[in-house]
């Protein structure tokens, strides 16, 4: 689960040198070498991100946790949608307070995750990650609301 | 030219910008920028369709747009890969006429032809190939083009049917801050993060990038297609017509002359303003008279500042987006005419906390990255690589109108996912899929960027065909679409329908008309050189048989011949096989005895002095 960022970006960088179209123009099969360059990239953004990370690791140690464990329990559930609704409704005085709430509750999730998986308790990890999703989504609503694209 | 130059491939970069336009070439010394034989780097990006029929492109087509105002077409980088709505506001400022054809995109109308946006940006890539040649003394094919990272897919893909247009075969489209952060960063000296802020005639960019070891890394970027320095003087022009006209009337009244130098005069006020606290101008405006009109600094800046404070804004999500806080950034680097303002200048010094670089010219670091990349595909330099983003999310419509995002802004390109796509009804054997590029959540506010038909999808039960669908994002940052039906592993076909830009069969037929087109524009441009040949022959040739003392009889013929073709000129003046026949004669003639001519025309003037 723990992996060096500057030895990540550091290998991506090799890889990319090898399979970015720029440097592969000459050679033949255009197709296979866009196919293979999306590839790199779209592992690296994986890798990245400490989610997907999670995700892949639970899903190698056992294919079928995500899915079986996907049933919140429904106290859960309750908080969840308050705190969706506290984004939606929140004033804009209330934004930067409100979102270090949400942010030292994802960085917990995070923290706990980490030690599942170290333990290999990995039906843990599994709900973990799909609680997470709901202060992960209140997060980038929040960010919309303070930033607003369009 | 060596022997390595003719054999290695060329290709140049090309910064086509909506302004002006310029060409660049990598060398083993740097990239070099490609100049007129005035030493004009700079192309104005304009294009004037003479009455005469004639066609010019850059200066001479900007210093006809007084006098032509609605033959001249500025600014149409603001129209490429737009609809007819999407650019509606912005056809009051033009001075030629814009109509919407019946697919709802904008055309430009001149006499009794329209001519489509990539049409016009044709024009210019040819006309800066042009320079390019002459510069390098060697024929051009390829080329990399820059285009405004926040470019869309429509206008990237409307940026390589101009090159098509124009009969260049197009690399690479590389956007614009990041090719300026190579011209920037290539010495291997500048290695941290970058913010580049990019502030053109028509567009803004802003890209956070990491470079390290030769590798230039985009981290985010974010931007405005429809703001720079026109919209700057497009406020300038609505204060000055409120000085001079009282009435909506009077507004009315202005010819398109008038409108023009308006247009002109706001373009020097600004110029002014960037040195000066207040500036004035007397404008003439033709038929109703000349003007004048004072504007201050604090007055302009006024103006605009609205404006400043959306590119900073840009600016602010870039950075989040990057997951940086100004204080990480190492190098702040400015491009583009409109940084000049002094205004905006101040703004990002004040938002980075920093002063910005000024190591590279403004106006040439686009056109110099450019040339880089240029280097690298032509296999010419092997330390540098570009690592680009998409600059906005691309997603499916799925129900009730929302837009499901595929691919994230900011992601790496190229990027490519695959999702899967099945029947609604038995025995089904097509499936519509709309793509849509933009942030929002909802179809309406995103721009449709095409349908997709699915075709020959093997008749089954609803639900049961396994269609894969492969949206890739390449390097040019252009959507490309490939189909699998899994269960039976058939290709399955895909129609494309273009929400804007060409469609491929409009592509073919302009290429066919340009082609056509480029015989007459070269006959037309072949017979009025040859005319003014025959008419400096015919007045050369008098002139030093005047005083010349040759014989009669050597100077007969060459006499006869030049009345031939005084006369020719008159009563023939198109017939271009005679003209052609009549000055090779003379030609001839005279080459015969140019010796003698000059030697006694010499011999005469000396004589005639002492």
């Amino acid at each position: 689960m723990d992996l060096p960022r500057d030895e990540l970006e550091q290998r991506y960088l090799e890889a990319s040198r090898e399979t970015h179209p720029d440097r592969a123009a000459a050679s033949a099969d255009e197709t296979a070498t866009l196919r293979r360059s999306a590839e790199v990239n779209d592992a690296y953004r994986a890798l990245r991100d400490p989610w997907r990370r999670a995700e892949v690791i639970i899903a190698k140690a056992d294919p079928s946790a995500l899915d079986r464990k996907k049933d919140l329990c429904p106290v859960f559930l309750m908080e969840a949608m308050e705190l969706a609704e506290r984004v939606a409704d929140a004033e804009p005085s209330e934004f930067s307070k409100l979102r270090q709430s949400i942010e030292s509750r994802r960085d917990s999730y995070l923290q706990r995750l980490r030690s599942a998986l170290a333990e290999n308790r990995i039906d843990d990890a599994a709900v973990l990650l799909h609680e997470s999703r709901y202060c992960r989504k209140a997060l980038r609503d929040l960010e919309e609301r303070e930033h607003p694209i369009g | 030219m060596t022997d390595k130059a003719q054999t290695d491939e060329l290709v140049i970069g090309i910064d086509l910008g909506t302004t002006n336009s310029l060409a660049a070439v990598a060398t083993p010394t740097g990239p070099k920028v490609l100049r007129k034989q005035d030493g004009s780097a700079l192309i104005p990006s304009v294009v004037c369709f003479r009455p005469d029929g004639e066609v010019v492109v850059g200066q001479e087509a900007r210093d006809l747009a007084l006098q032509y105002p609605e033959r001249t077409v500025q600014s149409i980088k603001r129209l490429v890969g737009r609809s007819g709505s999407d650019v509606a506001a912005e056809l009051e400022g033009f001075s030629f006429r814009v109509i919407t054809n019946e697919r709802g995109l904008p055309r430009v109308s001149v006499d009794d032809k329209e001519y489509s946006p990539e049409q016009i940006s044709a024009r210019i890539l040819a006309a800066v190939r042009d320079v390019a040649s002459r510069a390098l003394g060697h024929e051009i094919r390829a080329v990399v083009i820059t285009v405004p990272a926040y470019f869309d897919d429509a206008q990237r893909q409307a940026t390589k049917h101009a090159a098509e247009l124009a009969g260049l075969d197009c690399r690479r489209i590389v956007n614009e801050p990041t090719a300026a952060s190579l011209a920037y960063g290539i010495d291997g000296s500048k290695d941290g993060t970058a913010l580049v802020y990019d502030l053109g005639g028509g567009t803004f960019d802003v890209s956070v990038l990491r470079i390290r070891d030769g590798v230039f890394q985009v981290l985010s970027t974010s931007g405005d297609t429809h703001l720079g320095g026109d919209d700057f003087d497009r406020l300038l022009i609505d204060e000055i017509l409120t000085t001079i006209a009282h009435s909506a009337d009077e507004l009315e009244g202005l010819d398109p002359f008038a409108r023009q130098a308006i247009r002109r005069a706001a373009e020097s006020l600004k110029f002014q303003l960037g040195e000066a606290d207040a500036a004035t101008l007397t404008i003439d405006l033709g038929a109703a008279g000349s003007t004048e009109v004072t504007v201050t600094r604090q007055r302009f800046e006024q103006l605009i500042a609205p404006l400043v404070a959306r590119t900073i804004t840009c600016c602010r999500r870039a950075m989040r987006d990057a997951e940086l806080e100004v204080s990480d950034l190492d190098h702040v680097v400015l491009v583009g005419g409109s940084t000049r303002v002094p205004l905006v200048r101040r703004e990002i010094e004040q938002f980075a906390g920093r002063a910005p670089a000024t190591s590279v010219d403004p106006d040439l670091a686009v056109g110099m990255g450019a040339a880089l990349q240029a280097g690298v595909l032509a296999g010419k330099d092997s330390s540098l690589l570009l690592l680009d983003v998409v600059p906005l999310s691309l997603g499916l419509e799925t129900m009730g109108g929302v837009v499901s995002k595929l691919i994230l802004r900011n992601a790496t390109i190229p990027a490519s996912v695959t999702e899967e796509f099945s029947t609604q009804v038995d025995d089904q054997t097509a499936v519509d899929i709309n793509v849509y590029q933009g942030e929002r959540e909802r179809v309406e506010d995103c721009r449709k960027l095409g349908s997709f038909k699915l075709r020959g999808i093997p008749p089954m039960p609803a639900g049961l065909p396994r269609i894969a669908v492969t949206f890739t994002i390449d390097a040019d940052g252009v959507l490309r679409v490939s189909a699998r039906e899994q269960r039976t592993g058939t290709e399955a076909e895909i129609q494309i329908v273009p929400s804007f830009g060409l469609t491929d069969e409009e592509v073919k037929r302009m290429m066919e008309d340009s082609i056509e087109h480029a015989f007459d524009d070269m006959s037309a441009r072949e017979l009025v050189e040859l005319r003014n040949k025959a008419q400096a022959m015919v007045t050369g040739t008098t002139k030093a048989l005047e005083l010349s003392d040759l014989p009669a009889d050597r100077t007969y013929s060459i006499k006869r011949a030049t009345k031939q073709l005084a006369a020719a000129l008159e009563s023939d003046p198109d017939d271009t096989q005679k003209l052609r026949t009549l000055v090779d004669e003379l030609s001839a003639l005279t080459a015969q005895i140019a010796d003698d001519v000059i030697s006694s025309a010499v011999k005469k003037s000396l004589s005639d002095e002492s």
